[in-house]
Parts: structure tokens; sequence; C-alpha cells
């Protein structure tokens, strides 16, 4: 596991998109599984894992009404996996599903970079795992109080009580958009 | 000079629980191409008395019939395959392997053998070190066998396996000779090199039926009768042959890994590379 810190109280998160699409045959269980009703929290949905094939380079500038900073280096490629993922075998995508983090810059459909080999500290935009399902919040860690924190007025913070446990399950680094 | 083995633990049932947090702690199990057979377990469905090969409908019947007996049937979780996933993981542990040895010798889509010598820290140590990195950068357990040859640090590994004493690393060289011996007199041979039944049948005819009796084996004679795996594999070396100390390394591990890179933006390589 990542690091553990405190479990969250129970919040029903929307259920997950998967790239991963396995099919769940069949669970021989008495109680089906607990109906997952989606609450629009920012949930986590798919994901994709990245592949070690170099990412296309890429040549600046690309002009948007002022200087390129790079126009210097015209030559140099860029490889995105260095720039992004310094610890490639450790940074994974997952893609964002509802709108409780938007005021941090994180829109629904948003893919996120989440760098597993990153210290979980006070202040960090972090993936845990809350009620088994993935949910993205900023991880508030300070003085003995431990809280998710959404970025949007409407989602109240997710408390963490004396005795539950949170596993955070990644460090948030990037966000990539469509525009 | 110690070789480890480091093998993931339950691994395809491993990859899918990062993946899909609330099968963690639960039995999942992985089937076959067409969704026949079982081909990997967790922990929990190991519990449960799920064989690997077993057939699905055979172990849903199973449950099933106990359920109706006792009440409730047990929860298992049945997968398809999810080999580009399987895969893409198998290629996050190696690397990460990688930086903790600069020999390597990528044995399975979830073994890798390493040689520890002439490292800072005692093999115990960086067994350690390997097991808690794997876990935190890609969420997969592993156990980390160490011993003096490629063998026995299968055996070794085995053992971290069974016992949850090791706490995931087991060196041989912290045992006497005599303890060795009663470890390895239990083990079955085709269970430490899963899946080989055909070769188990023929070590058996000479005789070898434990880690034990492989370890007291002139190897010349397994050499002639066991099979790729196992030759790969072989006891201490008695002479000048040495190749169970030997890891087979693939010019592609190194084309994988471009200079300068090898130890991400560390650049300590070989050394590990531990805290980003
Ligand atoms: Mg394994």
């Amino acid at each position: 596991m990542p690091e553990r810190v405190i479990r969250p109280n129970p919040a029903r998160l929307e259920p997950g998109l998967g790239v991963i699409a396995n099919r769940v045959h069949s669970l021989t269980a008495s109680k089906p599984p607990a109906a997952t009703t989606a609450e629009p929290l920012g949930a986590l949905c798919s994901l994709a894992t990245r592949s070690h094939r170099p990412l296309t380079r890429l040549r600046w500038p690309v002009q948007a009404g002022f200087p390129s900073p790079a126009e210097d280096d015209q030559d140099a490629a860029i490889d995105l996996n260095e720039l992004l993922a310094p610890h490639p075998e450790a940074c994974f995508l997952l893609r964002v599903r509802g709108c409780s983090m938007v005021d941090a810059g994180i829109d629904d459909g948003d893919l996120l970079l989440v760098d597993r080999a990153l210290e979980p500290s006070h202040g960090r935009i972090v993936i845990a795992v809350v009620d088994g399902e993935f949910t993205v919040k900023r991880l508030h860690r300070q003085a003995q109080v431990v809280r998710l924190e959404a970025a949007h007025a409407q989602y109240p913070a997710i408390e963490l009580k004396d005795g539950q446990e949170l596993q955070v399950w990644g460090v948030v680094t990037r966000v990539i958009k469509s525009v | 000079m110690p070789v480890a083995l480091v093998d993931c633990n339950s691994f395809y049932a491993s990859c899918e629980q990062v993946f899909q947090p609330r099968l963690q702690g639960r039995a999942v199990v992985v089937l076959s191409n067409n969704d026949g057979c079982v081909v990997a377990r967790s922990r929990e469905a190991k519990a449960l008395g799920i064989k690997m090969g077993e057939p699905w409908f055979q172990v849903r019947r199973r449950l099933q019939g106990q359920g109706q007996g006792q009440g409730q049937a047990e929860e298992v979780t049945a997968l398809s395959s999810n080999y580009a996933l399987y895969a893409d993981m198998s290629n996050r542990v190696m690397r990460i392997l990688g930086r903790f040895s600069p020999r390597q010798e990528v044995y399975s889509i979830d073994e890798s053998f390493l040689e520890l010598d002439g490292l800072p820290e005692p093999p115990e140590v960086i067994g350690q070190r390997i097991r808690s990195t794997v876990l935190r950068w890609t969420g997969l357990p592993v156990c980390v066998g160490i011993g003096p040859t490629k063998t026995l640090a299968k055996l070794a590994n085995h053992l971290a396996k069974q016992d949850p004493a090791w706490a995931g690393v087991c060196d041989l060289a912290v045992l006497d000779a005599g303890e060795v011996k009663r470890l390895l007199a239990p083990v079955p041979v085709g269970e430490v090199w899963g899946g080989g039944q055909r070769l188990a049948h023929r070590l058996g005819a000479l005789g070898i039926l434990t880690a034990l009796d492989l370890r007291r084996a002139p190897s010349k004679r397994i050499r002639q009768h066991a099979s790729v795996m196992l030759g790969r594999n072989r006891l201490e070396p008695r002479g000048a042959d040495r190749s169970d100390h030997q890891l087979h390394q693939p010019r592609r591990r190194e084309a994988a890994r471009p200079a300068g890179r090898g130890c991400g933006d560390h650049g300590r390589d070989p050394q590990p590379c531990l805290s980003p």
C-alpha cells in the first residue's frame, strides 16, 4: 500500500468507467455488491496505464501571442515522458469524473498524472481510496487533523475520525485538459 | 555472491486489485483467455481452496454448494485476463528492480533475478527496500529470496512466500546448514518450479522429490534429465560450472534503459534509488 493515514467517512462515489474494462463475471455472493449510487463528488474513474514507448516528441514553439521562451532552442525535441513523469515506473494516468475539484482547476473529463513515488504531504492533491473507490481531493494533514478537502463550495470536506484509516494511492502532479 | 529472486505475489490478481481498490483483501481470481480456467488467485482465493488451472464453472459450483450448506456462499470475484495491463505492470516492476542492481535477469513476467554483490548494504536490507519500493511505486506486493545461487534464491523465495515470519524477504545466509536442510526437506520440487509437473515426475524417477534432494543431486545428472527451466536454475555447480551464478541478461534490457535515465532524475544507477 502506499501510505496509510486515517480512514475517511464512508461516502459513495460514482462508479468507474474503466479503460481497463474487465468484465466481472460473477459474485457467488449471497449479498449483491452494494449499489453505487453516484454522488457527484470529484471521483476518479477511468484509468490508463502508461506505455513505456516514448511519447511523440513535440517541437517548440507554439505561438500564442507572445514570444516563446524556447525560441533559442528550436531544435530541441521534448520528451513528454521526461518532462512530465520523473518516475516513469510510478506514474499513472487517471480520468476525472465529477466536479468537486473545479476550483483547483480540475474539471470533469480531465486526465490526471499521478506519481506514486511522491510523499503525500499536507496541501497536495491526492488520489485517495475512500470506501473502495478512487477519489481526488486535497489532503489536509496538520496538527493531528487529517481530512480530504474538495475544491468546490458545495462539497464538504471528508473528515477523518480517530482510528480511521485513509489510503493515499498517489499524488497528482499534472492536469491534462482538452481545449 | 548473493543472488536475489524477486517474485510478485499473485501477480495478475494483484494487478487487478491495484486499480480496483474495492477488491483489496477480497477473493479474486483471474481467468484464462476464454474465461475457462483460473490462472491467478489472490491470497484470499487461495485460502478458499481454489486451485491453479481449475475450471471456473467447477469453482463456482463448489462454492455455491458450500454456500447452500452453510447459509452463506463465499464471495469470489472472477475477472477476464487483461494481459496488456499485466505486461505494463511487469515492465514497471522490472525497471524498478533494475535500479537496485546493474546485473538483472528477467526470468518471467513477474520474476527477476538480481545479483546483489558489491552493493553498499546487506542483502536483506536491500531486499526489504526492494519490497517497499515496488509496493509503493506500483502497489504490487513482492517476495524476495536470497541465496548463493539462482536455485537457492528461488527456494528462498518459496520459503518467504510460505512463512510470513520472513516479512517477505528470506536470506538463506542467515541460516546455518542444518536449518537450510530442515526447511528444504519438505518442499516438493514441483511446488517451487510451478507448472513443472512433468519435470517433477522425471526428477521423481531419479529420486529427486524435494528441494533438499535437488540440492544434493549432482548437477550433471540433473542437466541430463531436466527441462530447460530447471537447467537454467540448477544447484551449486560441482566443479567449474558456474552458470548457476550467472544471470542471463538479454541486450534489450539495456536498450530499454537509455543512458542517463537508468535512475530517473537521480542519476545514481546502479545504486538503488529510493526516495523521490
Ligand atoms: Mg509470482
